[in-house]
């Protein structure tokens, strides 16, 4: 390679591609990989930590290095509280200022990594309950001191007032923020100077201004009507409050979200991103709809298990999202009034390019319809996942979405041998990957068969076929592999993610 | 919309790119359109690609060529883009070059901004480095440790946590 620079950032962007583990074999290779590995492996510790095969003694062995680099101050409050902290030999500090990498800091996983350390060391902490809660408060607030390039927060179900204050400056940087409300506000909590998720939102309305992207999870279960107001209008203010809000998803309010979606008269040019999941849109008012369907920039819109009795209506000939190119509607839950989504099709000015319909309780007249309506108005697409297909849809989704890459279906029709090998026929050149659920199992010949009928110019390179109980024979997989084409269950490609 | 297939260069359109060793190519239009600095350079009928030599430029346009009716894609963002790691046959082929080409391909997709062959480059120099301890990431790149014993114990010490993520 010609220069130096050019190997760092070429090496930046083949580290990730690395899983943690794998990076971590980097670190050792000399110290210009070193450099370049640390601040992509500390950027954010634990992001899957379910996924951890050791998970107590790896956020132990975490909590150790943060505890290397605390200063002098915090040290010595440890100790005051008889909080053991990791010896090493004196004088030697730590290579790196390793919490000054996160750039996502995950509240809950702090927590746990504190609890990790008081208990491997249970001998020596004598009030366990008491210094988890210093250690988790003395960490939390060391790491948001010292994390300058934060660009994360997600905060699960955590009481934040006694650690949030106007003088954690970095959070001013903050692009991303997640908040989960707990199944119920802890008035009662052991927790000193405990605060309501209301309180806790409003706490960062008045310190962050720059938010690209609100996450919201409602977990109350039995909170009272001034509960779920005071919450929302919390999160209307945070709304409001960001400059160029790029994504807000909203999970889990079966109430009245008017004025969040009020709030979002003034991003109507930036948001790009909308995700509604358990929602209840039975009560938005018209002002709430306006703003809502102002924001022309709209890219993806996605609506899951959203309650709806009643049509929501827009102008006619209005050009809702015109700029739209990835939509979602899933709903098992209920009927979904389906002129609703037929109007936002139509409304996309032939740019949706993903498309995800899961709609159970769908008449076969709606269900023609909605197909219909996607064939005449969304020439572009190129992912369509889609339950419930007729044979006769099949063919006529294959010959109209020419640009297709990704098809993935349920049926229960009488999908049979002919119609598989029939299906082959019309399979595009750009059809990449095909998921296929249905109640089916094609034999070794009707595979023959299939890739018989397959044009020269064909690129399929995913065939899944699923009937939910048995995996392709070895003889049809072998088929398939001959021909480029694999069909494992389990691989890493998953487009539909 | 621009998905790939809908370039407004003809197919019969052709422009004349030349090396920075002065080797020219004549290469379909549509392959310049869909790529922001080759079609910031098609001003006329050719364009000088400095910073690439004849060698690299001919495998980086036998990859554009080859995927010239790939759909762009804009849905997916980085961490998905990077979660997909699986390769197709005829790219694996395409990069089982030796290790100096493989690295001047990356060089030259990054400088020419072809984001799917700079990812496609990365994740197979990645694949390269997977499952394999320090010592044979180091004999296969070549390599030297420049560590001291008491700084590779500290450094392991501080990154234990991440050994079994």
């Amino acid at each position: 390679m010609s220069n130096n620079i050019s190997l760092t950032e070429i090496l930046t962007e083949v580290f990730e591609h690395l899983e943690p583990h794998e990076l971590h074999s980097c670190i050792f290779v000399n110290r210009q990989w070193c450099k370049i590995s640390i601040p992509i492996l500390w950027r954010s510790p634990f992001h899957e930590c379910n996924l951890l095969r050791n998970k107590w003694r790896s956020l132990n062995l975490l909590a150790r290095t943060c505890l290397l680099c605390l200063g002098d101050n915090k040290r010595e409050l440890l100790m005051n509280e008889s909080i053991p902290l990791p010896s090493v030999p004196s004088g030697q500090q730590p290579i790196f200022d390793y919490p000054s990498l996160f750039r996502v800091i995950n509240i809950e996983i702090i927590c746990t990594m504190s609890d990790a350390w008081v208990i491997s060391n249970k001998g020596k902490c004598t009030r366990s309950e008491y210094c988890k809660k210093v250690l988790r408060k003395t960490l939390i607030e060391h790491l948001l001191e010292r994390a300058e390039m934060i660009h994360f927060i997600n905060l699960d179900e955590f009481n934040i007032k006694p650690i949030i204050n106007k003088n954690a400056l970095n959070l001013r940087r903050l692009k991303k923020i997640r908040f989960s409300s707990p199944t119920t506000d802890r008035k009662n909590s052991s927790i000193d100077n405990v605060s309501t998720f209301s309180e806790n939102v409003s706490i960062f309305s008045t310190l962050i201004n720059n938010l690209q992207h609100i996450i919201v999870e409602n977990h109350k279960q039995h909170g009272s009507f001034i509960e779920y107001e005071s919450d929302t209008k919390a999160l209307a203010e945070l709304v409001r409050n960001q400059g160029s809000l790029k994504c807000l998803e909203i999970s889990g309010y079966y109430m009245n979200i008017s004025s969040i979606f009020e709030s979002l008269k003034g991003k109507t040019t930036t948001l790009t991103k909308l995700s509604l999941n358990r929602v209840d849109l039975n009560f938005i008012s018209q002002n709430a709809i306006n703003s809502w369907i102002s924001c022309v920039n709209l890219k993806s819109l996605e609506i899951q298990n959203c309650k709806i009795v009643e049509e929501i209506y827009f102008n006619s000939g209005q050009q809702i999202f015109p700029n739209l190119k990835k939509l979602v509607f899933v709903n098992h839950v209920a009927k979904f009034p389906i002129n609703f989504i037929i109007q936002i099709i139509k409304s996309t000015n032939k740019n949706l390019e993903f498309i995800k319909f899961e709609l159970d309780h769908l008449t076969s007249v709606n269900q023609l319809s909605l197909i219909n309506t996607a064939i005449h108005h969304c020439p572009n697409l190129v992912h369509l996942n889609v339950d419930e297909l007729l044979n006769s849809q099949l063919i006529q989704i294959l010959d109209s979405f020419r640009k297709l890459r990704e098809l993935k279906f349920d049926t229960s029709n009488e999908f049979d041998n002919n119609t598989f090998i029939e299906f082959a026929k019309h399979i595009s050149q750009t059809l990449k990957y095909l998921y296929i659920n249905v109640d089916y199992y094609p034999f070794p010949d009707t595979f023959r068969m299939f890739i018989n009928n397959l044009n020269d110019d064909v690129n399929l390179k995913v065939l899944h076929i699923s009937n939910g109980a048995e995996e392709l024979r070895n003889e049809c997989r072998e088929i398939l592999e001959k021909h480029g084409i694999i069909s494992t269950r389990i691989h890493s490609y998953q487009p539909f993610l | 919309m621009d998905n790939g297939t809908s370039n407004s260069a003809s197919e019969n359109e052709t422009i004349t790119l030349k090396s920075c060793d002065g080797i020219e190519f004549h290469i379909d239009a549509r392959i310049a359109n869909r790529y922001t600095l080759l079609n910031n350079w098609n001003g006329g009928e050719s364009a000088c690609i400095p910073n690439v030599n004849g060698k690299v430029l001919e495998k980086v346009l036998e990859w554009c060529e080859h995927h010239i009716n790939d759909p762009q894609l804009n849905c997916g963002d980085d961490d998905s883009r990077r979660r997909n790691t699986i390769i197709e046959e005829w790219d694996e082929n395409f990069l089982s070059c030796d290790q100096d080409m493989l690295f001047e391909i990356i060089l030259a997709a990054n400088y020419l901004e072809i984001k799917p062959l700079l990812d496609l480059g990365c994740k197979t120099v990645a694949n390269m480095m997977k499952s394999k301890s320090p010592e044979e990431i180091r004999s296969a790149f070549n390599i030297d440790n420049d560590y001291t014993p008491e700084e590779e114990e500290q450094f392991r010490k501080e990154n234990e946590w991440a050994e079994d993520y």
